[in-house]
Protein backbone atom coordinates (compact mmCIF):
# COMPACT_ATOMS: atom_id res chain seq x y z
CA UNK A 1 0.00 0.00 0.00
CA UNK A 2 0.78 3.28 -0.72
CA UNK A 3 0.72 6.55 1.94
CA UNK A 4 1.25 10.10 1.15
CA UNK A 5 4.47 11.91 4.00
CA UNK A 6 4.72 15.54 4.76
CA UNK A 7 7.27 16.02 6.81
CA UNK A 8 8.08 19.79 8.40
CA UNK A 9 11.29 21.86 9.85
CA UNK A 10 14.32 19.80 10.88
CA UNK A 11 12.30 16.82 9.70
CA UNK A 12 12.60 18.20 5.67
CA UNK A 13 15.79 16.13 5.28
CA UNK A 14 14.50 12.73 5.61
CA UNK A 15 11.52 13.31 2.82
CA UNK A 16 11.43 10.34 0.60
CA UNK A 17 11.47 11.53 -2.84
CA UNK A 18 8.32 9.46 -3.59
CA UNK A 19 6.92 11.49 -0.25
CA UNK A 20 3.59 12.08 -2.46
CA UNK A 21 2.83 7.50 -2.45
CA UNK A 22 5.47 6.00 -0.52
CA UNK A 23 4.94 2.32 -0.16
CA UNK A 24 4.70 0.38 2.96
CA UNK A 25 3.78 -2.75 3.54
CA UNK A 26 -0.09 -3.88 3.89
CA UNK A 27 -1.26 -2.60 7.70
CA UNK A 28 2.08 -1.05 8.82
CA UNK A 29 2.41 0.99 11.84
CA UNK A 30 3.05 4.67 12.20
CA UNK A 31 6.74 3.43 14.15
CA UNK A 32 7.46 1.17 10.63
CA UNK A 33 7.45 4.52 8.62
CA UNK A 34 9.58 6.57 11.60
CA UNK A 35 12.03 3.57 10.92
CA UNK A 36 11.50 3.83 6.91
CA UNK A 37 12.37 7.13 6.61
CA UNK A 38 15.21 6.88 8.96
CA UNK A 39 13.87 9.56 11.27
CA UNK A 40 16.85 9.01 14.21
CA UNK A 41 15.21 7.59 17.49
CA UNK A 42 16.24 10.26 19.61
CA UNK A 43 14.02 12.88 17.77
CA UNK A 44 10.96 10.02 17.89
CA UNK A 45 9.69 11.43 21.70
CA UNK A 46 9.39 14.67 20.03
CA UNK A 47 7.48 13.73 16.96
CA UNK A 48 3.56 15.32 16.29
CA UNK A 49 1.93 13.13 13.82
CA UNK A 50 -0.80 14.11 11.83
CA UNK A 51 -2.65 11.24 9.96
CA UNK A 52 -5.53 12.47 7.56
CA UNK A 53 -5.65 16.30 9.73
CA UNK A 54 -6.18 14.10 12.82
CA UNK A 55 -2.78 13.90 15.55
CA UNK A 56 -2.16 10.11 16.51
CA UNK A 57 0.05 9.97 19.75
CA UNK A 58 0.63 5.86 19.69
CA UNK A 59 3.21 5.30 17.05
CA UNK A 60 1.34 1.94 17.01
CA UNK A 61 -0.92 2.55 15.15
CA UNK A 62 -1.38 0.78 11.84
CA UNK A 63 -1.26 3.04 8.61
CA UNK A 64 -4.12 2.24 6.05
CA UNK A 65 -3.60 2.97 1.72
CA UNK A 66 -3.74 6.48 0.63
CA UNK A 67 -3.67 7.44 4.29
CA UNK A 68 -1.93 11.33 4.71
CA UNK A 69 0.91 11.30 7.21
CA UNK A 70 2.64 14.98 8.04
CA UNK A 71 5.18 15.19 10.92
CA UNK A 72 5.87 18.14 12.61
CA UNK A 73 8.47 18.23 15.82
CA UNK A 74 7.31 19.54 19.12
CA UNK A 75 9.12 23.05 19.32
CA UNK A 76 9.33 25.24 23.31
CA UNK A 77 11.68 28.81 22.35
CA UNK A 78 9.79 31.70 23.17
CA UNK B 1 -17.65 62.28 36.92
CA UNK B 2 -18.05 66.44 36.82
CA UNK B 3 -21.64 66.55 35.54
CA UNK B 4 -20.28 68.66 32.59
CA UNK B 5 -18.16 65.79 31.21
CA UNK B 6 -20.21 64.47 28.47
CA UNK B 7 -20.31 68.09 27.11
CA UNK B 8 -16.86 69.14 27.29
CA UNK B 9 -16.08 65.17 25.23
CA UNK B 10 -18.21 66.49 22.96
CA UNK B 11 -16.46 70.01 22.47
CA UNK B 12 -13.06 68.17 22.10
CA UNK B 13 -14.79 65.75 19.37
CA UNK B 14 -14.28 66.74 16.11
CA UNK B 15 -14.16 64.61 12.56
CA UNK B 16 -11.39 63.07 11.24
CA UNK B 17 -9.56 65.03 8.75
CA UNK B 18 -7.38 62.68 6.56
CA UNK B 19 -7.88 58.93 6.85
CA UNK B 20 -11.18 56.43 7.30
CA UNK B 21 -13.59 59.26 5.04
CA UNK B 22 -16.11 55.68 5.67
CA UNK B 23 -16.29 56.18 9.72
CA UNK B 24 -19.76 55.75 9.21
CA UNK B 25 -19.65 59.82 10.11
CA UNK B 26 -18.35 59.33 13.45
CA UNK B 27 -16.34 62.11 15.23
CA UNK B 28 -12.79 61.39 17.29
CA UNK B 29 -10.58 62.77 20.02
CA UNK B 30 -7.17 63.06 20.26
CA UNK B 31 -4.68 61.37 22.80
CA UNK B 32 -3.91 65.13 23.08
CA UNK B 33 -7.16 66.07 24.27
CA UNK B 34 -7.68 63.39 26.51
CA UNK B 35 -4.97 64.08 28.19
CA UNK B 36 -5.54 67.51 28.85
CA UNK B 37 -9.18 67.00 30.05
CA UNK B 38 -8.06 64.06 32.06
CA UNK B 39 -5.69 66.65 33.62
CA UNK B 40 -8.39 69.18 34.02
CA UNK B 41 -11.23 66.95 35.48
CA UNK B 42 -8.68 65.01 37.73
CA UNK B 43 -10.08 61.41 35.75
CA UNK B 44 -8.14 59.00 34.67
CA UNK B 45 -7.27 59.01 30.55
CA UNK B 46 -9.04 55.68 30.39
CA UNK B 47 -12.09 56.20 31.51
CA UNK B 48 -12.53 59.47 29.60
CA UNK B 49 -11.42 57.22 26.48
CA UNK B 50 -14.49 54.75 27.82
CA UNK B 51 -17.09 57.45 27.95
CA UNK B 52 -16.34 59.11 24.73
CA UNK B 53 -16.80 55.55 23.19
CA UNK B 54 -19.83 55.02 24.93
CA UNK B 55 -20.67 58.66 23.26
CA UNK B 56 -19.66 57.50 19.86
CA UNK B 57 -16.86 59.70 19.98
CA UNK B 58 -13.74 57.29 18.57
CA UNK B 59 -10.43 58.28 20.45
CA UNK B 60 -8.43 58.74 17.07
CA UNK B 61 -5.81 56.60 18.31
CA UNK B 62 -8.08 53.52 17.89
CA UNK B 63 -9.83 54.83 14.34
CA UNK B 64 -8.31 52.61 12.22
CA UNK B 65 -9.00 49.74 14.31
CA UNK B 66 -13.06 50.23 12.87
CA UNK B 67 -15.09 48.88 11.75
CA UNK B 68 -13.13 45.67 12.09
CA UNK B 69 -13.61 46.53 15.53
CA UNK B 70 -16.91 48.18 16.82
CA UNK B 71 -17.36 50.61 19.35
CA UNK B 72 -18.51 48.33 22.08
CA UNK B 73 -15.52 46.00 20.68
CA UNK B 74 -13.28 48.68 21.89
CA UNK B 75 -14.96 49.29 25.23
CA UNK B 76 -14.78 45.96 25.53
CA UNK B 77 -11.23 45.44 25.54
CA UNK B 78 -10.12 48.42 27.33
CA UNK B 79 -12.02 46.91 30.44
CA UNK B 80 -9.79 43.82 29.16
CA UNK B 81 -6.92 42.13 31.00
CA UNK B 82 -4.73 39.67 29.69
CA UNK B 83 -1.48 38.87 31.43
CA UNK B 84 1.66 37.86 28.78
CA UNK B 85 4.03 35.48 30.74
CA UNK B 86 7.69 35.78 29.10
CA UNK B 87 8.93 39.08 27.20
CA UNK B 88 10.84 37.57 24.88
CA UNK B 89 10.37 36.81 20.86
CA UNK B 90 6.55 36.14 21.41
CA UNK B 91 6.02 38.17 24.54
CA UNK B 92 7.30 41.64 23.38
CA UNK B 93 5.39 41.55 20.18
CA UNK B 94 2.48 40.75 22.09
CA UNK B 95 2.82 43.07 24.61
CA UNK B 96 3.30 45.96 21.70
CA UNK B 97 -0.18 44.03 19.46
CA UNK B 98 -2.08 44.29 22.58
CA UNK B 99 -1.55 47.74 24.15
CA UNK B 100 -1.98 49.32 20.24
CA UNK B 101 -4.80 47.31 20.01
CA UNK B 102 -5.88 49.23 23.07
CA UNK B 103 -6.06 46.38 25.78
CA UNK B 104 -7.30 48.09 29.28
CA UNK B 105 -4.50 45.98 31.93
CA UNK B 106 -1.61 43.93 31.01
CA UNK B 107 0.51 41.90 33.66
CA UNK B 108 3.96 41.34 31.74
CA UNK B 109 6.45 38.69 33.21
CA UNK B 110 9.53 37.85 32.89
CA UNK B 111 12.87 37.54 35.10
CA UNK B 112 15.12 38.17 32.14
CA UNK B 113 17.33 41.17 31.22
CA UNK B 114 18.14 41.69 27.71
CA UNK B 115 21.28 40.11 26.30
CA UNK B 116 23.59 40.33 22.85
CA UNK B 117 21.46 37.64 21.44
CA UNK B 118 18.08 38.66 22.14
CA UNK B 119 18.57 41.17 19.35
CA UNK B 120 17.73 39.42 16.26
CA UNK B 121 14.25 38.81 17.15
CA UNK B 122 12.99 40.74 20.33
CA UNK B 123 11.38 43.26 19.04
CA UNK B 124 11.88 45.25 22.36
CA UNK B 125 15.67 44.93 22.72
CA UNK B 126 17.97 47.31 21.56
CA UNK B 127 21.97 47.93 21.96
CA UNK B 128 20.60 50.85 24.09
CA UNK B 129 18.41 48.41 26.64
CA UNK B 130 20.91 45.60 26.73
CA UNK B 131 21.47 44.74 30.69
CA UNK B 132 18.04 45.97 31.44
CA UNK B 133 14.93 44.34 33.09
CA UNK B 134 12.73 43.01 30.24
CA UNK B 135 9.31 43.52 32.83
CA UNK B 136 10.84 47.45 32.98
CA UNK B 137 11.28 47.92 29.25
CA UNK B 138 8.18 46.31 28.45
CA UNK B 139 6.56 48.53 30.74
CA UNK B 140 7.70 51.76 29.56
CA UNK B 141 7.09 50.99 25.92
CA UNK B 142 3.67 50.18 26.81
CA UNK B 143 3.36 53.57 28.81
CA UNK B 144 5.01 54.98 25.87
CA UNK B 145 2.12 53.93 23.43
CA UNK B 146 -0.70 54.45 25.54
CA UNK B 147 -0.10 55.65 28.70
CA UNK B 148 -3.74 55.22 29.78
CA UNK B 149 -3.46 51.71 30.10
CA UNK B 150 -2.94 49.74 33.39
CA UNK B 151 0.02 47.88 33.56
CA UNK B 152 1.48 45.72 36.13
CA UNK B 153 5.30 44.62 36.06
CA UNK B 154 6.35 41.42 37.85
CA UNK B 155 10.98 40.93 36.82
CA UNK B 156 11.15 37.99 38.63
CA UNK B 157 10.60 34.19 37.51
CA UNK B 158 7.20 32.58 37.16
CA UNK B 159 6.54 29.56 39.88
CA UNK B 160 4.21 27.43 41.25
CA UNK B 161 4.07 29.64 44.29
CA UNK B 162 3.59 33.05 42.68
CA UNK B 163 1.40 32.13 39.53
CA UNK B 164 -1.69 32.30 40.70
CA UNK B 165 -0.76 35.71 42.57
CA UNK B 166 1.10 36.91 38.82
CA UNK B 167 -2.38 36.50 36.78
CA UNK B 168 -5.17 37.05 38.97
CA UNK B 169 -7.98 39.15 37.51
CA UNK B 170 -6.73 38.07 34.09
CA UNK B 171 -9.19 37.31 31.28
CA UNK B 172 -6.82 35.72 29.43
CA UNK B 173 -3.56 34.02 30.01
CA UNK B 174 -1.03 34.25 27.35
CA UNK B 175 2.16 31.73 27.18
CA UNK B 176 4.87 33.36 25.23
CA UNK B 177 7.45 31.46 27.93
CA UNK B 178 10.76 29.29 26.07
CA UNK B 179 10.57 27.08 29.36
CA UNK B 180 8.23 24.01 28.56
CA UNK B 181 7.93 22.85 32.41
CA UNK B 182 6.99 26.29 32.95
CA UNK B 183 4.20 26.68 30.36
CA UNK B 184 2.61 23.58 31.67
CA UNK B 185 2.58 25.37 34.97
CA UNK B 186 0.65 27.75 33.33
CA UNK B 187 -1.64 25.90 31.89
CA UNK B 188 -2.58 24.05 34.66
CA UNK B 189 -2.98 27.56 36.68
CA UNK B 190 -5.54 28.60 34.17
CA UNK B 191 -7.73 25.44 33.74
CA UNK B 192 -7.58 25.37 37.34
CA UNK B 193 -8.42 29.29 37.27
CA UNK B 194 -10.82 28.77 34.52
CA UNK B 195 -9.51 31.17 31.95
CA UNK B 196 -8.39 30.86 28.39
CA UNK B 197 -4.81 30.24 27.56
CA UNK B 198 -3.15 31.00 24.64
CA UNK B 199 -0.38 29.36 23.89
CA UNK B 200 2.43 29.68 20.93
CA UNK B 201 6.16 27.94 20.39
CA UNK B 202 9.27 29.37 17.84
CA UNK B 203 12.32 27.80 16.34
CA UNK B 204 14.20 28.11 13.71
CA UNK B 205 11.56 28.72 11.05
CA UNK B 206 8.83 26.74 12.35
CA UNK B 207 5.94 27.22 14.89
CA UNK B 208 2.90 26.62 16.99
CA UNK B 209 0.10 28.19 18.01
CA UNK B 210 -3.07 26.87 20.08
CA UNK B 211 -5.62 28.52 22.04
CA UNK B 212 -6.96 26.17 24.75
CA UNK B 213 -10.15 26.73 27.07
CA UNK B 214 -10.61 24.86 30.34
CA UNK B 215 -11.06 20.97 29.51
CA UNK B 216 -9.69 21.06 26.24
CA UNK B 217 -6.45 19.08 24.65
CA UNK B 218 -3.57 20.78 25.68
CA UNK B 219 0.12 21.34 25.37
CA UNK B 220 0.30 17.17 26.51
CA UNK B 221 -0.55 16.58 22.60
CA UNK B 222 2.73 18.22 21.76
CA UNK B 223 5.25 17.99 24.65
CA UNK B 224 4.08 14.14 26.40
CA UNK B 225 3.23 13.60 30.22
CA UNK B 226 4.28 17.05 31.67
CA UNK B 227 6.50 15.09 34.24
CA UNK B 228 8.72 13.81 31.74
CA UNK B 229 8.57 17.00 29.62
CA UNK B 230 12.41 18.00 28.32
CA UNK B 231 13.17 21.88 29.41
CA UNK B 232 13.66 23.30 25.63
CA UNK B 233 13.23 22.31 22.64
CA UNK B 234 14.63 22.12 18.72
CA UNK B 235 15.02 25.52 19.13
CA UNK B 236 18.48 25.28 21.15
CA UNK B 237 19.82 23.76 18.33
CA UNK B 238 18.17 25.88 14.99
CA UNK B 239 17.75 29.51 17.11
CA UNK B 240 14.66 31.20 16.27
CA UNK B 241 14.42 33.96 13.37
CA UNK B 242 12.93 37.29 13.84
CA UNK B 243 10.17 36.43 10.99
CA UNK B 244 9.00 33.55 12.57
CA UNK B 245 8.86 34.98 16.23
CA UNK B 246 7.21 37.72 14.97
CA UNK B 247 4.79 36.51 12.87
CA UNK B 248 3.87 33.85 15.29
CA UNK B 249 3.50 36.84 17.71
CA UNK B 250 1.19 38.47 15.99
CA UNK B 251 -1.18 35.34 15.72
CA UNK B 252 -1.07 35.01 19.20
CA UNK B 253 -1.86 38.39 19.59
CA UNK B 254 -4.61 37.77 17.13
CA UNK B 255 -6.15 35.12 19.20
CA UNK B 256 -5.97 36.71 22.16
CA UNK B 257 -8.55 40.08 20.80
CA UNK B 258 -10.35 37.49 19.31
CA UNK B 259 -10.77 35.27 22.71
CA UNK B 260 -11.17 38.40 24.50
CA UNK B 261 -13.82 39.80 21.96
CA UNK B 262 -15.24 36.55 21.86
CA UNK B 263 -15.30 36.84 17.83
CA UNK B 264 -14.08 34.99 15.19
CA UNK B 265 -13.13 31.59 15.19
CA UNK B 266 -9.84 30.32 17.63
CA UNK B 267 -7.24 27.81 16.96
CA UNK B 268 -9.57 25.64 19.25
CA UNK B 269 -9.55 21.66 19.82
CA UNK B 270 -7.01 22.39 17.17
CA UNK B 271 -3.45 23.42 16.76
CA UNK B 272 -1.90 25.82 13.70
CA UNK B 273 1.78 24.36 12.73
CA UNK B 274 3.17 26.63 10.87
CA UNK B 275 6.48 26.11 8.54
CA UNK B 276 7.64 29.50 6.51
CA UNK B 277 10.60 27.11 4.95
CA UNK B 278 7.67 25.22 3.17
CA UNK B 279 4.95 28.31 3.20
CA UNK B 280 2.97 26.02 4.95
CA UNK B 281 0.18 26.44 7.52
CA UNK B 282 -1.84 23.52 8.35
CA UNK B 283 -4.60 23.53 10.74
CA UNK B 284 -4.51 20.23 12.57
CA UNK B 285 -7.03 18.93 14.72
CA UNK B 286 -6.81 17.41 18.52
CA UNK B 287 -8.44 14.94 19.96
Amino acid sequence: MHVSVKLYSILVKYMPENAASYPIPEGASLSHLIRALDIPEKIHKGLVVFVNGRIVKDLDTNLADRDEVKMFIAIGGG
Amino acid sequence: MPPDLDERIRRLARKPVSVCPDAAGRSVISVKDIARLSAEVGMAGKALALRALKMGIIPERYVRNMDTLSPADQVRLLKSHAAVIGLGGLGGTVTEILARAGVGTLTLVDHDSFEDHNLNRQIMSSEANLGESKADVAMKRVQEIDHFLDVHVHGGYLSEENAHVLVQGADVIVDCLDSIPARFVLQRIAGETDRPFVSAAVAGMSAHVMTIFPGDPGLEVLYGNPLDAPEKGIETVIGTLPQTAIMTAGIEGSEVIKVLLNKGRPIRGGILMIDLQENSFELMTLD
